[in-house]
């Protein structure tokens, strides 16, 4: 980390690097610009699997070692040399006979998911959505770290065909600059 | 007059400080996790027929190898720099990144980095002048197992010139 931190320093001395292009010669051209900034964007997080196990019609299953609410469970933290926002989005559940969409409301092969921030930790109001990504952190500092879990509820039904059956999805995580 | 002598020293040393670590290529290490170098990329007064290239350093941490998938990705429409839009999807195959010699991703071990060269290319026939756009170079990390997949994005500003009069 340390090293990594003097890095960082070092790297803020090459932020705005500007390598300017020449164009061909072909008169009435611009001259093109390319700026790259020279900073580190990385983050971590602690908890990657989530086996939710057999689920009930209306089950709700916390992102926990139990399935029990635990709102700090898993932990993002911005190992790079800028602040960050980072974003979060799932897919449906896959597998089975029949997928299960992802939605704002659990239904009918329907499930919902939604994350907690840090600042209000038991407020599960963050909707993961599938079409989009959200903002699960935002401004995080370098070295920040931000805690944070999901609430999972089960379809309000689902065909008994597929009863047994393994399912599977994913949540992605992005990082990318904060910018004001 | 000493204290002005020193200053344009010390500015002097940052700047030669800052080019070596673009030209020496000196990649800070990660402890854990995986990272890229490259926070923004800018390109500015691109116009029909130009091609030009930004690096973009895939750092991997220590505590493990891994695969990477590399991608240009629409912004988040919330996220955009201010004033600017989407670079349009039908537009992306302009930017041309590097495939891997063999398999699908990116291979990169523990501690070890990879430098890969995104290169962007604005057609000919590209009646396209005047946008300022932001698009997404996007490294995730491909883990087959896990349910949280981590991925990190390099701002692209993509600011095409205006339409020259004949």
């Amino acid at each position: 980390m340390t090293q990594l931190k003097r890095t960082a320093l070092s790297l803020v001395l090459a932020v705005a690097l500007v390598v300017a292009f020449t164009a061909p010669a072909l008169g009435a051209n611009p001259t093109v610009s390319i700026t790259v900034t020279a900073e580190v964007v990385a983050i971590t997080n602690t908890q990657a699997t989530w086996g939710i196990g057999t689920v009930a019609v209306d089950a709700v299953v916390y992102f926990s070692a139990t399935g029990a609410q635990d709102d700090d469970y898993s932990q993002i933290e911005n190992t790079g040399s800028v602040a960050v926002d980072v974003e979060i989005q799932g897919t449906n559940i896959e597998g089975g006979d029949y997928d299960w969409t992802l939605a704002a409301a659990a239904g009918s092969e329907t499930y919902s998911l939604y994350a907690n921030k840090q600042a209000t930790p038991t407020v599960y109001d963050v909707e993961v959505k599938s079409s989009t990504y959200v903002d699960i952190a935002t401004n995080l500092a370098a070295s920040g770290t931000n805690d944070w879990s999901m609430k999972f509820t089960a379809p309000t039904g689902f065909n008994a065909a597929d009863d047994g059956n393994e399912k599977s999805a994913t949540v992605t995580l992005v990082a990318s600059k904060y910018v004001a | 007059m000493k204290k002005r002598i020193i200053i344009a020293v010390v500015a002097v040393v940052a700047t030669v400080a800052a080019t070596l670590i673009l030209t020496t290529g000196r990649v800070p290490v990660l402890a854990e996790g995986f990272g890229i170098m490259e926070s923004e990329v800018e390109f500015r007064n691109v116009y029909p027929g130009w091609s030009g290239s930004a690096p973009l350093t895939i750092i991997c941490g220590q505590d493990r190898d891994r695969l990477f998938w590399v991608s240009a990705q629409a912004a988040n429409e919330r996220k955009l720099r201010d004033g600017y839009e989407l670079f349009p999807v039908e537009h992306y195959s302009w930017i041309a990144i590097p495939r891997p010699q063999t398999g699908e991703w990116f291979e990169v071990e523990a501690g070890d980095h990879l430098r890969l060269t995104v290169t962007l290319t604005m057609p000919e026939w590209a009646d396209y002048h005047g946008k300022e756009t932001e698009v997404r170079i996007r490294v995730q990390e491909v883990n087959l197992e896990g349910l949280v997949q981590l991925a990190v994005e390099s701002r692209w500003y993509i600011i095409t010139a205006e339409e020259q009069s004949a």
